[in-house]
């Protein structure tokens, strides 16, 4: 699995060196200079998230999958090995979160309170969920019809929701929320072991479809 | 263990295509050329030999071991060559080496790096920049450096020159000089056969038609 991961960094390293110099340069512009940290920080959140949807893409490039079933790894040993990536992934854009949030408090003079570790058990779990979801899908659909897939899936009922919440059609779920809002450690962390439960689901699923793949 | 390879009555059903009973065997110590025309079912033969497609029916039996039940030991030992280089175009040849070496625990990188410097072949320079030829020398470096027992060559050789043909040819003549090594080589180019092969195997619409000695080995 070690040697799967490294050939996922090696191909995409790149790839990776832009996107850490981008994050830099927001960092800087958006939240240094702008005052902005808001709109880096879901950025961080989304780059490391969406990052294995990258390298699913550089394999079908290579059509590398065919190959590396020849190689002494087990089917599921290739599917681990992406899930530990998105779980490292996840790991390093918490700590980049984290970094980036402690220089929000320090150019602001505040003290780090808890709504940071809220924010970080939160991306936690939007980056769990995420790759519970595209994972399997892009091992069934492949790179670029998964991209539309998880488009439908989860952007198009949050537009939904948007537009309903507009119209004035979601007063009960907001009373319900408010409600809520007094037991908001219990919500995160029920959300982060939610998100947990989905990931191992999702392994199980991603697993049984790349057995039954042929090529 | 006399045979290393035992294929029987493979049956895969496609729409338009059937990989009919397929039956054959492959010495230890021996090259077999696996011959037909396009469309054939040489990839599809060997593809199920790799378990890269579910067939229908069928026994494989693999250095034996049951094809389904390889353990990582015996698939330690299959070097697999296709007629394309499965490698990211953005990585090069130490690249490659470095987490292939990961993957392999019989990993030879001074063996991987003598076989680059014989093929010629840049360590730095992106698989991108290489030409067909080199990347075909890459994939059979790749697939050599991990001490393997058994080579399955896919079309190895199909859409390069005579003289990397003969070249590559050479090196597989070398490998199978150890008596424990052998070959399974699929191909329509009959000549790099007559060369290199001890039997033949022909493959048509499915269905194998014959096996047989070629008599022409060196």
């Amino acid at each position: 699995m070690t040697g799967l991961i490294l050939k996922d960094i090696l191909v995409n390293k790149k790839y990776l060196y832009q996107a850490f110099g981008i994050i830099v340069l927001y960092i800087i512009i958006f939240g240094v200079m702008s005052n902005n940290f808001g709109f880096v920080i879901p950025f961080i959140i989304i780059f490391f998230t969406m990052f294995i949807l990258t390298t699913f893409q550089s394999d079908e490039a290579a059509q590398w999958e065919m190959y590396c079933i020849t190689l002494p790894t087990a089917r599921k040993e290739v599917v681990q090995a992406k899930y530990m990536l998105a779980l490292l992934l996840t790991l390093l854009g918490t700590i980049i979160t984290i970094l980036t949030s402690l220089l929000e408090a320090v150019i602001k003079k505040q003290v780090p309170n808890q709504d940071l570790f809220y924010l970080v058990i939160g991306f936690l779990s939007s980056s769990l969920f995420f790759n519970s979801i595209q994972i399997p899908f892009t091992i069934k659909l492949g790179a670029e019809k998964a991209r539309y897939a998880i488009f439908f899936i989860i952007f198009i009922p949050a537009l939904l929701i948007m537009a309903l919440y507009n119209m004035g059609l979601m007063n009960h779920v907001v009373e319900l929320l408010t409600t809520l809002e007094k037991n908001i450690p219990l919500l995160i962390f029920a959300a982060f072991l939610t998100g947990l439960l989905a990931l191992l689901i999702s392994f199980r699923i991603s697993v049984s479809l790349f057995q039954k793949k042929e090529f | 263990m006399e045979y290393c390879l035992q294929v029987t009555d493979l049956t895969k059903q496609y729409n338009g295509f059937c990989l009919d009973h397929v039956s054959f065997e492959v010495k230890q110590g021996s090259i077999m050329g696996f011959i037909g025309e396009n469309g054939a079912g040489k990839s599809t033969t060997i593809k199920a030999i790799l378990n890269l497609i579910h067939p229908d029916h069928g026994e494989i039996q693999i250095l034996g071991e049951d094809y389904k039940l390889q353990s990582r030991a015996k698939k330690e030992l299959i070097g697999v060559v296709f007629d394309e280089c499965h490698f990211h175009d953005n990585l090069n040849a130490t690249e490659t080496g470095l987490f292939l070496s990961k993957i392999y625990t019989n990993w030879d990188d001074a063996l991987f790096k003598s076989y680059l410097n014989k093929f010629k072949l840049p360590l730095k320079k992106s698989i991108k920049e290489y030409s067909r030829g080199m990347k075909m020398k890459l994939s059979i470096a790749a697939a050599l450096s991990h001490h393997p027992k058994l080579l399955l060559l896919d079309e190895a050789t199909s859409g390069l020159d005579p003289v990397i043909r003969n070249e590559i040819l050479d090196v597989f003549y070398d490998f199978i000089q150890d008596e424990e090594h052998s070959i399974l080589m699929s191909s329509h180019i009959t000549s790099d056969l007559e060369h290199i092969a001890d039997y033949i195997t022909f493959i048509h619409d499915g269905k194998i038609i014959l096996t047989d000695i070629t008599g022409t080995s060196q």
